[in-house]
This record gives structure tokens, sequence and C-alpha cells, in this order.
């Protein structure tokens, strides 16, 4: 992000050089908090354990689940800063066993080899979760 | 995400008017239904399904794939995952 090329959030960059730009430390805070904010919107309201802090048991859930998938699911939506998993995979962090079957069970069934295609999965999922009214 | 945003739109504001296949339609009555009132799903549903080309095995699959999003729409929204 150029700070320079662009007017600060608050409308007083008055062509000032980014050097110069008393505003261009409050601009990139303001876009960390933001960052921050949004991250942490995402996060469960239950103790989550980060990738750094994961035992072998969760590790090995983690890796497992995640090679049942298609490779064209290998890019998560929810992207993390700590390179983690997806915040509703850590969510289910605390019972690894848990968080195994259950993204397995749906790594499974995204699977090229059954009926559905990618779309009508797609349809399904995005249905289910306007039904429910489901903001993640 | 491989759906358009225009559809992804069409699907979220009325699925019923959204521009995907007859058979299509068809999957997503029964996927509301099991999201809304699983009870209320019954055999003549899976009929219909059958007579828009789905066999058994993708009855099953739409049926663990919309079961499994209900699951996790719910531990989403019971664990915060998402909401401030």
């Amino acid at each position: 992000m150029n700070l320079s090329a662009r007017p600060s959030r608050l409308g007083k960059n008055r062509g000032l050089a980014h050097s110069e730009n008393p505003f261009r430390v409050m601009n990139g805070s303001i876009l960390r908090q933001t960052l921050v904010r949004k991250a942490s919107i995402f996060m469960a309201w239950i103790r989550t354990i980060p990738i750094a802090e994961a035992s072998a048991e969760l590790k090995q859930a983690m890796e497992s689940q995640k090679a049942l998938y298609p490779i064209e699911y290998a890019t998560p939506v929810h992207k993390t800063e700590d390179g983690g998993p997806a915040p509703i995979v850590a969510s289910h962090s605390l019972i690894p066993q848990a968080l195994y079957h259950a993204f397995a069970t749906f790594g499974v069934l995204t699977s090229p080899d059954l009926p559905l295609s990618r779309r009508q999965q797609e349809m399904i999922t995005t249905l289910v979760s306007v039904t429910n009214r489901c903001v993640y | 995400m491989t759906l358009d945003k225009a559809l992804v739109e069409a699907l979220e504001k009325d699925y019923t008017t959204a521009p995907i296949s007859p058979q299509d339609r068809v999957m997503l009555d029964y996927v509301v239904q099991l999201t809304k009132d699983a009870t209320k799903v019954w055999k003549d549903d899976h009929d219909r399904l059958r007579a828009a080309g789905f066999d058994d095995q993708a009855i099953l699959q739409i049926t663990l794939i919309a079961s499994w999003f209900n699951y996790i729409n719910r531990v989403a929204d019971a664990l915060g995952v998402g909401r401030e």
C-alpha cells in the first residue's frame, strides 16, 4: 500500500509526501487496527489454540483433514495472520478429534468422484447459510 | 468460490427466481426444506429428486452436504465465529 499516493482516511494529506505526512502513522495505525478488528471478528468466543502452540495430535488432525479436500479448496476464504487454520476450524481446536472428524467429513463430501459438481455443492452451502442467516 | 457474484446475490435474494436449472431448483427446494424443518421432508421429495435426475448416491450427498453445513452454521453462530 502506497500511503503517499492516496489521501488519508481523514482527507488531510494536503499533497504531502509520505515522509512529511503527519497522518501517515495514524493511517497505518488505522489500517492495522482495522485489520486486527476484522481478524478478531472471526475468532470464536472460546479459547482456541494458535498453530504455534498446537500439540502433535492437533497438528495431525488439522493436516489430515486438509488433505481430504480437492485442491481448489486449498485457499482458505478467511485467512489468518499466523498462517493457522480458518477460524471455524480453529474453533474446534480444544477437541482435536472432533476437528478432524468434522472437517474430514466435509472434505470427503466434496470429492470430485461423487455426483455433484462443485457449482452444485456451492449452491447448497450458500442456500443453507442464507436460510440460517449465518453471517460467517 | 466458483459461483459468480450475480448468482450468489440472486440466491441470497430469492433462490426461486435465480437463474438456475430445473434440476438445481429441485435440489435447492429439498435443501431449503431440510434446513427449515427436516421432519417435513417426505418420500415424495426424494421422488422429485429422482425425477430430476439424481440417483441415491447424489441424494445422499445433497443431504449430507446440506446437513453438514447446517451443523457448521450452528457451530459458528454458537461460538461467535464471524460475529462481534
